[in-house]
């Protein structure tokens, strides 16, 4: 604190106290001024020594007191208050020490007070104007401040929300997105889609554990991702092992290949991670549409469609879809759909197809084949459902269904002549295997119909499973207890276990029909002669498929075979033209 | 406005601050006119919270002179306001040249305003904090940058806790606070108490609760537990003018001071 010292000889220091002191307790509590009350004090003191020195100035010029009112305002005595009570003090105080006469001192005060009020006042006014401008300054700094911290955390969070931890790809939201928006703005012509498949990763995961197929997934987004770079195309990760490259207006068919090409041999070098080293794989699906009219929902579905024809091309392969084959597919898939309802309403039925002995070419039974009356689609054969049927489990239901249908058909001729056909009824596996139901759906119906065991024969395809499973074997086993016939269809087109056969309680082989198809007359090699025997020596009948010949018939009939079915002897007809055909050789059979 | 909840809080110079009502009430210009509208009704109601107000300030300056002749050089100044005359480091810098300063305020605008004005200063910062999460604050980076919380510190809640409402919990924010610092660590803390005042309290409080910050109404009773298991140095905790006053009387401050504002400070044992 500086104190400037009274000028000597004039006034002493007590004066300068003593105004001071006065000056200091008539402005407490005025303003706050960040001093202790003794610093207060020694700094009015200053400026008292000041203000009696320009007082006494010669000539007197009070201009200086403008300054001192400043510097009052700056050492913090500042209010109007304070300005109000320092003039009531120093008009008091300051004239009987001015050394000339009170008269002509008192007016000189006013001047000097004069002066110091312009100054203070001037000195309040740039204050209060600094202090309005720094809380402005403050409060746009702080908006600033604020409006960054909003969109930092906005941008963190939308970050967050369209992209990938794993990979820091973005994800499928941002991938939708962007695509909506590309399809939108309408700046393009054709999108390009690549949709690419880890097909490794599944492996990886249920060998090592998921820490490190995510690490596995993370060096292979990294691949993509600088492939993705230097190509120029964006890069997503769609989910899971999926990722997705968008291709604007591709130049052409075979650009889109190399891509394809390049995202696959990104995998060529296996992933080195934790002193593992991983062979990758990837399939790639690739569809390229024009921009206009574009569904991105539809677009997304033919890629994924088309991942799933290079997977099963093999592993490392690409594809580019296919429109005739995702028709197809589709009109699959909206058949299926169907199935169930069909079943529901009815809309199945049986056709018989006489099954002849050779011997007197007499129809002994008949076989019974499912056909769809689809309400849209016409009549359709098995060959269009029946897989939909087993891949939907539908085929259990279907399969009791039509063996309702054929025992009740066969009741009917039984009723109708008295050497009346068996019915034989196909059976799926699933059927087999589902548990002891076909067992017992068998036996009621056989009961509830009234219809005589001997007069079903259920045909199973030759399959792997058949064998080795103990729970379809008793099934099979229970069911020929019954006295139900039991044929094996399709003997000998698929999976060939001889040595099952001869603990299978199987009445009859149905010898596939190629084997007749493929026999000619000149032929020395067919087999069928051996397929003959080999049932015989099992003590089965032997049924040939497929006849269509007179000579077929003659050279079948020549090696042994015991029944024939084919369009030669009649094709599959409603059970009217069954009737008929029995009635027929019944009333044959009387004139005999 | 519908505000997403980890979006940061925004800034509405119509709304009234308990900061700049107290610069104002200092004689401060760093304040708005829905700052102003409310002081007058305020200053109206109540014509000696001016005095109160530097009543209050003057005793900071006189506890953060104690507490730094007594070898504080951390200071942890919470609800530090805008920052105006006779602030914390200022004072502790005339005993602890490099004495450490964190202020900390809820109001946006006082924190940048605070951030000029101690631009370029070495050892001295302000952030934003809420004095409700006391975690927060002591978990801060610059907070934890600043200030060892091994060596003493000395923590500073003058006149805030009035404006922390008790379903807010003050009494386990404080205790969060005074576990936070080692043993030698000091307090110093005032707050606005409605023992002995002589003016409307139902307007002054409606007033308040026009700002950002509505008020709490304590008696002195209630402030004590603040402190906890601190030992208030001499004279305790007392009127906020009669903390080792160094002035001679201004009587009118001195009275009003004495029906509005408690204050003390205390140590870590």
């Amino acid at each position: 604190m500086i104190v400037e010292p009274a000028p000597r000889g004039l006034i002493d220091g007590q004066h300068i106290t003593r105004v001071a002191r006065a000056w200091a307790r008539a402005i407490a509590g005025a303003s706050y001024v960040p001093m202790a009350h003794v610093d207060i004090e020694l700094r009015l003191a200053g400026f008292t020594t000041r203000l009696l020195r320009v007082l006494t100035s010669q000539p007197f010029d009070p201009s200086p007191a403008t300054q001192i009112g400043v510097e009052l305002v700056e050492a913090h005595f500042a209010s109007p208050e304070t300005l109000g009570h320092t003039i009531g003090v120093l008009a008091d105080r300051l004239p009987p020490l001015a050394g000339t006469s009170l008269d002509s001192s008192g007016r000189r005060v006013m001047r000097l007070l004069s002066a110091l009020s312009v100054g203070y006042s001037r000195g309040l006014r740039e204050r209060t104007l600094d202090e309005q401008e720094s809380i402005r300054l403050a409060t746009v700094l702080a908006q600033a401040q604020t409006e960054h911290a909003l969109r930092e955390s906005q941008e963190a969070f939308r970050h967050a929300a369209v992209h990938d931890q794993l990979t820091g790809l973005p994800n499928r939201i941002f991938f939708e997105k962007q695509l909506a928006d590309l399809i939108g703005a309408g700046s393009r012509e054709r999108i390009a889609i690549c949709f690419v498949g880890i097909t490794s990763l599944q492996a990886i995961t249920d060998r090592f554990g998921h820490i490190l197929g995510d690490r596995a997934l993370a060096v292979t987004a990294d691949r993509f991702r600088t492939l993705a770079r230097s190509l120029g195309h964006p890069l997503a990760r769609f989910a899971g092992d999926q990722f997705v490259m968008l291709i604007e207006d591709p130049p052409d068919t075979s650009y889109l290949a190399g891509v394809a090409e390049q995202i696959i041999a990104t995998l060529a070098t296996p992933v080195h991670t934790d002193r593992h080293l991983l062979p990758m794989s990837a399939s790639v699906g690739v569809v390229e549409r024009p921009v206009a009219g574009m569904d991105a929902n539809d677009l997304m579905r033919a890629a994924a469609m088309t991942l799933q024809w290079a997977k099963a091309d093999g592993t490392d392969r690409w594809r580019l879809f296919d429109q005739a084959r995702s028709d197809r597919e589709i009109a699959r898939h909206a058949l299926a759909a169907d199935l169930a309802l069909g079943i529901d309403r009815d809309e199945f039925f049986l056709e018989y197809q006489p099954l002849v002995r050779l011997e007197d070419r007499a129809v002994i039974g008949v076989e019974a084949l499912v056909r769809w009356q689809h309400p849209r689609l016409g009549r359709l054969s098995p060959g269009r459902f029946i897989d939909l049927a087993e891949e939907s489990g539908q085929i259990v239901r279907l399969g009791r269904r039509m063996l309702d249908k054929a025992c009740r058909q066969a009741r009917e001729w039984a009723r109708l002549t008295d050497s009346p056909p068996y019915v034989s009824v196909n059976v799926a596996v699933q059927q087999l295997r589902d548990g002891g139901s076909l067992l017992r759906t068998v036996d009621n119906l056989l009961q509830e119909i009234g219809l005589a065991s001997e007069l079903l024969q259920l045909e199973i395809t030759e399959s792997a499973s058949i064998p080795d499973d103990p729970q379809i074997r008793r099934t099979l086993d229970d069911i020929a207890g019954l006295g139900v016939r039991l044929a094996l269809d399709d003997f000998g087109s698929g999976y060939s276990n001889l040595g099952y056969l001869q603990n299978l309680p199987v009445n009859q082989l149905k010898i596939d029909m190629q084997f007749v198809r493929d026999w000619k007359p000149s032929s020395t090699k067919s087999l069928l002669p051996s397929l003959v025997e080999l049932a015989h020596n099992l003590r089965l009948s032997a049924l040939a498929e497929g006849v269509e010949t007179l000579e077929q018939a003659d050279y079948l009939e020549s090696i042994g075979c015991d029944h024939v079915q084919g369009y030669y002897f009649g094709r599959p007809q409603a059970p009217s033209e069954i009737t008929s055909l029995l009635l027929e050789w019944s009333s044959e059979e009387d004139d005999l | 406005m519908n505000r997403p909840e980890w979006a940061p809080p925004g800034i509405d110079v119509e709304r009234p601050s308990a900061a700049r009502l107290y610069d104002y009430f200092l004689g401060g210009s760093h304040n708005f006119a829905a700052d102003r509208a409310v002081a007058q009704q305020l200053l109206a109601t109540a014509p000696d919270i001016p005095l109160i107000a530097q009543a209050n300030r003057a005793w900071l300056r006189r506890a953060v002179s104690m507490l730094a002749r007594s070898g504080i050089r951390q200071f942890l100044d919470i609800g530090s306001g805008i920052p105006t005359l006779g602030n914390v480091h200022e004072v502790a810098r005339e005993i602890v040249p490099d004495a450490r300063v964190v202020y900390v305020d809820l109001d946006p605008v006082a924190v940048a305003h605070s951030s000029v004005l101690i631009r370029g200063q070495e050892g001295v910062a302000a952030v934003q904090g809420d004095v409700r999460k006391p975690a927060d604050i002591l978990h801060h980076p610059t907070v934890r940058g600043l200030i060892d919380f091994n060596q003493p510190v000395a923590l500073l809640v003058i006149a805030l806790l009035q404006f922390v409402r008790d379903e807010d919990g003050p009494d386990d924010i404080m205790r969060q606070l005074r576990d936070a610092l080692p043993s030698g660590s000091y307090l110093a803390l005032s707050h606005g108490v409605v023992d002995g005042w002589r003016h409307d309290k139902e307007m002054v409080k409606s007033l308040y609760n026009r700002t950002t910050t509505p008020t709490a109404t304590r008696t002195r009773a209630e402030v004590a537990p603040f402190f906890g298991d601190f030992e208030l140095v001499d004279p305790g905790l007392v009127w906020v003018t009669q903390w080792r006053p160094d002035q001679p009387s201004n009587m009118d401050g001195i009275k009003a001071a004495k029906s509005a504002v408690v204050a003390g400070v205390g140590r870590k044992p």
